[in-house]
């Protein structure tokens, strides 16, 4: 029988079953009592064996068996769950999963396990481990989206889910955006002379294209935990080989973002926790010492904040030295000594994100290999997001992602600079003020004018983009606020033209490359407008 | 099933002949409106819409240091499978097989594949990769 047609389903089905089983070993390590765990962790493993079986996959059905059989012991509580078990389950779970992702490619899911199935078949508790404790975990597949958003596609509502291509996903998103961009164009021509049940289509051809953007949008929105349930076993395996004790929480899981988000944003996280762990939390007898409780603690945690997700990583190590910082930056000639003196503490902590920047006395293989904080930033970048970093010696350090919900259709501000008209996506956008001339001050070298009681300094946007600077001859002058590292400051444009929503078009290959724009798109009548990444700017 | 013949667009930027695989060019435009990049430098003349697709613009007159070429020249546009750019040339001379080449050099510079030599005079064959690379290279000192 060709069992081709049911490949994927079997892959896709393997794998939520595997990632269920990774989740479900390290909850047990911290509670090895609940049986509710020990049963879902025997049918998970009871539905991989059966799966693999009527595929023809015997290997991948004969480890699965034995993982099966090791779980049945501890339910008839011949044993308690603790790590040994743990290790040669997760052991397992990998061979496992580099099996299905064999299979995937067109592999026949042959794979070595005899060696792990006798030590399974002879576990006794207590015994020294025959082997060193697992690696970690292969990398996660790419996010597989549920039609519906959130939803899983368990067998709970067999009719109300479907599951879909990511390339269709794609697709979709491209089409909205395309027509959205031929709105823009019909409301281009219509602008001035047209009969009044042109202007009421074209409100409802508007609220229509709204409704099926919000509704693409959130076919392709998918929950963190996508690509956040496999760190505990990935902090929990760090740890292990650092010997190391760690309490992970995650808080958000929930929290849903852009597939084409989470995909990018898995490797950051693993870069951030990696640190956290192999730099940042002490030894059990360093943190004893310093009155620390014996066990660190690392929280990932994620919000929503209007149309950016905020996601904090915070642990309880040691903490970083924003002078040792400085002192090393300019030893490596990586800052100029006299900048290197005014920079504030949270510019400090950015320095760990240039190139070649590493405090790290010796080089691990669990970080510091060289790549480090500046691919997680230059990551965060080009996903429209910005990274901040706080850090407090002897009490941990916490790094905040934002980043925003979706890149594909966003509003803009359009505004006139010099000889062209440039796009601010409105997420970078704190405020927008048109400052009288008698409230703008000077201040050391800058010129400021004050809001909220704070004193903004003001920015050319013509001088950052080196166009021409247009004179001056209004009473007021146009000014956007939004942060730069760290800092709020005001961007004087020649004049604001309006907001707008727009399809934004990815660079490509070579002007991806350019800094301090994220994008570009097309307006109404064709014109080609770029989009400024104004936390990047500088 | 017919194979692929192999044909050398030639092109002129300031008066020098150069030519790329005709492989290498997915569209050739001769109207066009450029809009300005913020923050390009020179070698990016600015961007095009072309059917609702944002391609840039580079220069090769400023890439190669000879100066800004008039905005009425020719844009070759890129094998969009390998990358998103075109190249403002002054003008598209001819077509030929790689058969008809006489001889050819091998460069030792990255922007070029090889110095063809074809009846009527030396054509320098640009290299796809080493173009884009050396564009790439230009806007990352930006």
């Amino acid at each position: 029988m060709d069992m081709s047609q049911y490949l994927a389903l079997f892959v896709s089905e393997t794998r939520e079953h595997l990632t269920a089983m990774g989740d479900l070993i390290v909850a047990l390590e911290k509670s090895p009592s609940n049986t509710a765990d020990v049963d879902s962790l025997f049918r998970s493993a009871h539905s991989v064996k059966g799966m693999a079986a009527s595929m023809g996959y015997g290997d991948i059905a004969d480890l699965a068996h034995a993982l099966e059989d090791l779980m049945d012991r501890v339910r008839k509580g011949e044993f308690v769950f603790d790590g040994g078990v743990a290790d040669l389950l997760l052991e397992g779970t990998d061979i496992l999963q580099h099996a299905v992702v064999a299979v995937s490619g067109g592999g026949d899911g042959r794979c070595e396990i005899k060696d792990l199935c006798r030590r399974v078949a002879d576990f006794t508790p207590g015994a020294a481990p025959s082997k060193p404790a697992p690696q970690p975990p292969p990398p996660a597949p790419p996010p597989e989206p549920a039609a519906g958003g959130t939803k899983p596609s368990g067998a709970a509502e067999p009719l109300q889910t479907v599951r879909v291509r990511t390339d269709i996903l794609d697709r979709l998103v491209n089409v909205t955006g395309e027509l959205v961009t031929c709105k823009n164009h019909l409301l281009s021509l219509c602008r001035d002379d047209f009969p009044e049940e042109v202007g009421g289509a074209l409100t409802d051809l508007s609220r229509l294209l709204r409704s099926l953007h919000n509704d693409v949008m959130q076919v392709r929105m998918m929950p963190l935990a996508t690509i956040v349930d496999r760190f505990p076993r990935l902090v929990r395996d760090l740890g292990r080989k650092q010997g190391k004790e760690i309490e992970f929480v995650i808080e958000g899981r929930e929290i849903e973002l852009d597939r084409s988000m989470l995909e990018e944003l898995s490797d950051p996280l693993v870069h951030i926790l990696r640190n956290a762990v192999d730099h940042g939390i002490e030894s059990r007898e360093v943190r004893l010492a310093a009155g620390k409780r014996y066990q660190g603690k690392i929280v990932l945690a994620a919000r929503r904040e209007r149309d950016q997700v905020v996601l904090s990583i915070q642990d309880d190590g040691k903490g970083m030295d924003p002078a040792a910082l400085v002192a090393t930056a300019v030893k490596k000639g990586l800052v100029a000594p006299e900048k290197a003196q005014k920079l504030t503490r949270q510019e400090a902590f950015l320095l760990t994100c240039l190139p070649g920047f590493s405090t790290a006395a010796a080089v691990t293989d669990i970080s510091g290999r060289g790549v480090g904080m500046d691919a997680v930033s230059s990551s965060i970048k080009s996903l429209g997001g910005v990274l901040a970093i706080d850090s407090r010696q002897g009490a941990g350090s916490r790094i905040v992602l934002r980043l925003p919900i979706s890149v594909a259709i966003i509003q803009v501000l359009l505004v006139a600079g010099g000889n062209m008209t440039i796009a601010v996506p409105v997420t970078s956008i704190i405020r927008t003020a048109e400052v009288r001339r008698r409230e703008i001050s000077s201040k050391g070298a800058h010129k400021v004018f004050s809001l909220d009681d704070q004193a903004i300094p003001i920015l050319s946007l013509n001088r950052i983009l080196g166009l021409p600077l247009a004179p001056v001859t209004g009473e007021s002058l146009s000014v956007l606020v939004a942060e730069m590292k760290g800092r709020l400051v005001g961007l004087l444009v020649d004049r604001f033209i309006g907001q707008q929503e727009v399809f934004v078009k990815p660079l490509g290959r070579p002007l991806s490359r350019l800094r301090g724009i994220s994008g570009g798109a097309i307006l109404g009548e064709g014109q080609v407008v770029f989009l400024l990444d104004i936390p990047n700017l500088l | 099933m017919s194979e692929r013949v192999s044909r050398l667009l030639i092109f002129r930027v300031h008066g020098v002949r150069y030519g790329l695989d005709l492989y290498d060019v997915s569209e050739v435009l001769e109207t066009f409106t450029l809009y300005p990049i913020p923050r390009a430098p020179a070698t990016l003349r600015g961007a095009v819409n072309s059917h609702g697709i944002l391609i840039p613009v580079v220069d090769l007159g400023n890439y190669f240091g000879s100066g800004p070429l008039a905005e009425q020249g020719t844009l070759l546009v890129l094998d969009r499978g390998r990358a998103n750019c075109a190249l403002l040339v002054e003008r598209v001379e001819a077509v030929v097989p790689f058969e008809e080449a006489i001889g050819e050099d091998v460069s030792t510079e990255p922007e070029f594949a090889r110095l063809l030599k074809l009846a009527d005079g030396p054509v320098r064959q640009l290299s796809f990769d080493g173009v884009v690379e050396g564009v790439e290279r230009v806007l990352q000192s930006c």
